[in-house]
């Protein structure tokens, strides 16, 4: 959901000091209908002009923080507020260069709807489900301008 | 109204259909909104929570349901500062906090699922903020582990509040799980747990929103689509127009839509009446409203007359879920989609 709204464009711009640029950043929002504590935030994947950063490359910064994903994992007592822009720090020697770029996020917040132990066998309806609903991906596509 | 009250009154009408009013009769159904129905506006920011509140007033809908975490700034922590300018919108427009919209997180990390106790303390914490933000009743999600329900109960009752979980879709009305809570509450003779359920339960039909995302996804070609709800409209067997869409050299997932229109999933709207005595809050889902006030998939005429009959009392609390399946392609306009909601809700109750 609000898929069309993921990727922000304004903000989108290489970082680091002119010759000595050290990746880029980008602006996204939260693809659920309430802001989630850090550790919610199961994965997030980007993809440049077909180029795939993991994890390790990338920051997460929100509430004037920064974090590594290993710390948003443990950080369970703030949150990414909801509609709030965030912005990933992608670590890329020399950047991006001026011009058109497609940008493909893949994002999955973990929900609790359906418990994953069923011992009095009450969730039978929701057989199937389970993964899907913990680990939903949501999807963004956009092509920005880096100037 | 006591229980048997209310099945004595079921077994009059049974004898006396005639009995039962044209008219709605007397009624303490109330009207209200979950602010979750405007959400797409808070998220790009065309609304704040003021809006949201002075627009719920303008169309007399004036119990509020909130989720925190999509409209208090900083959850957890909520500063006495907001907490005053919270008060001070429900004094300007006349609205009060009837339903704080509870998200139990028991899968908080990726390594560590709450415990018990943890749950419970999680829980706490939700029935405070509450309570500090005048609430009375929190929704629980469906999946709130049986133990924690179990447990917060005293709590709840501390705090003078009300848990009441959410029966959603496709949960079945007469399932165990239904059973389970309300075997809770016959149990404990708590005041203090009960049901929210969604009127999402009664879809009786594939909106038709959702065919045409379908058909904007790359899913479903529309030829396809338009045969599956021409076969379906004329009650032609599921298995026959199976067949048709296998010569089309049909896709899996126009296969799913032939079996989601065949099996929308609706169920009996009577079956609601036995949960009315331990219903506290409603939601009113909704997916689109016509122009001309109805609800495309959703039969409120039905589900309001057995609200009336079955003695509920309680907010009616619109939840518009319809805007994440045309926001790809279309301006979302929640506030209109809500009206229409109410302009319903207010001749079905019976509303000067």
């Amino acid at each position: 959901m609000f898929n069309k709204y993921l990727i922000l464009t304004r903000d989108f711009r290489n970082v680091g000091d002119p010759g000595r640029i050290t990746g880029f950043q980008v602006k996204i929002r939260i693809p659920y209908y309430r802001g989630v504590r850090l550790s919610l935030i199961e994965a997030v994947d980007l993809t440049v002009d077909g180029e795939t950063f993991d994890r390790s490359q990338m920051t997460f910064s929100t509430n004037g923080r920064t974090y590594t994903f290993d710390e948003l994992e443990k950080t369970t007592d703030t949150e990414w507020a909801f509609g709030e822009p965030a912005t990933l720090s992608v670590t890329k020697p020399g950047g991006l260069v001026s011009g058109m770029h497609t940008l493909q996020l893949g994002i999955v917040i973990r929900k609790s709807y359906i418990p994953k132990e069923d011992p009095e066998n009450l969730f039978d309806f929701a057989q199937g489900m389970i993964m899907p609903i913990l680990h939903g991906r949501e999807t963004a596509t956009k092509k920005i301008s880096l100037v | 109204m006591t229980r048997r009250d209310l099945l004595q009154s079921f077994a009059a009408a049974a004898i006396a259909p005639s009995l039962v009013p044209a008219t709605p009769s007397p009624h303490k159904i109330r009207r209200g909104v979950s602010l979750y129905s405007y959400q797409e506006e808070f998220y790009t920011r065309a609304m704040t929570l003021e809006d949201c509140l002075s627009e719920a007033s303008s169309i007399g809908a004036f119990g509020i349901e909130m989720l925190p975490e999509e409209m208090v700034p900083g959850f957890p922590e909520i500063s006495n500062a907001w907490v005053d300018h919270w008060f001070a919108l429900h004094d300007k427009y006349g609205t009060k906090p009837v339903t704080y919209t509870q998200f139990q997180d028991t899968f908080l990390t990726r390594n560590h699922d709450l415990t018990l106790d943890e749950g419970v303390q999680w829980m706490d914490r939700d029935l405070k903020l509450a309570k500090k933000l005048g609430f009375k009743n929190l929704r629980l999600l469906i999946g709130t582990p049986i133990d924690v329900i179990e447990k917060s109960i005293p709590l709840a009752e501390k705090y003078d509040l009300r848990m009441n979980v959410e029966i959603h879709a496709p949960v079945s009305l007469e399932s165990r799980l239904v059973h389970r809570w309300i075997g809770i509450i016959e149990k404990t003779k708590t005041q203090h747990f009960g049901l929210n359920p969604d009127m999402g339960l009664f879809s009786m039909r594939e909106p038709r929103i959702d065919r045409d995302r379908r058909i904007r996804d790359g899913l479903l070609r529309s030829s396809v689509a338009d045969l599956v709800d021409r076969a379906y409209a004329n009650q032609l067997p599921s298995a026959r127009t199976a067949a048709e869409l296998k010569n089309l050299a049909a896709t899996p997932a126009e296969m799913d839509y032939l079996n989601t229109v065949y099996s929308p999933g609706g169920q009996d709207v009577q079956k609601l009446k036995p949960l009315l005595p331990y219903s506290h809050h409603i939601h009113a889902k909704f997916y689109e409203m016509t122009e001309d006030y109805q609800e495309y998939s959703i039969p409120y005429d039905q589900i309001v007359k057995v609200l009336i009959e079955g003695g509920y009392e309680g907010y009616l609390a619109s939840e518009f879920e319809g805007q994440r399946i045309t926001q790809d392609a279309f301006e979302t306009d929640s506030c209109e989609q809500v009206r229409r909601q109410h302009v319903m809700l207010k001749r079905l109750l019976g509303e000067a």
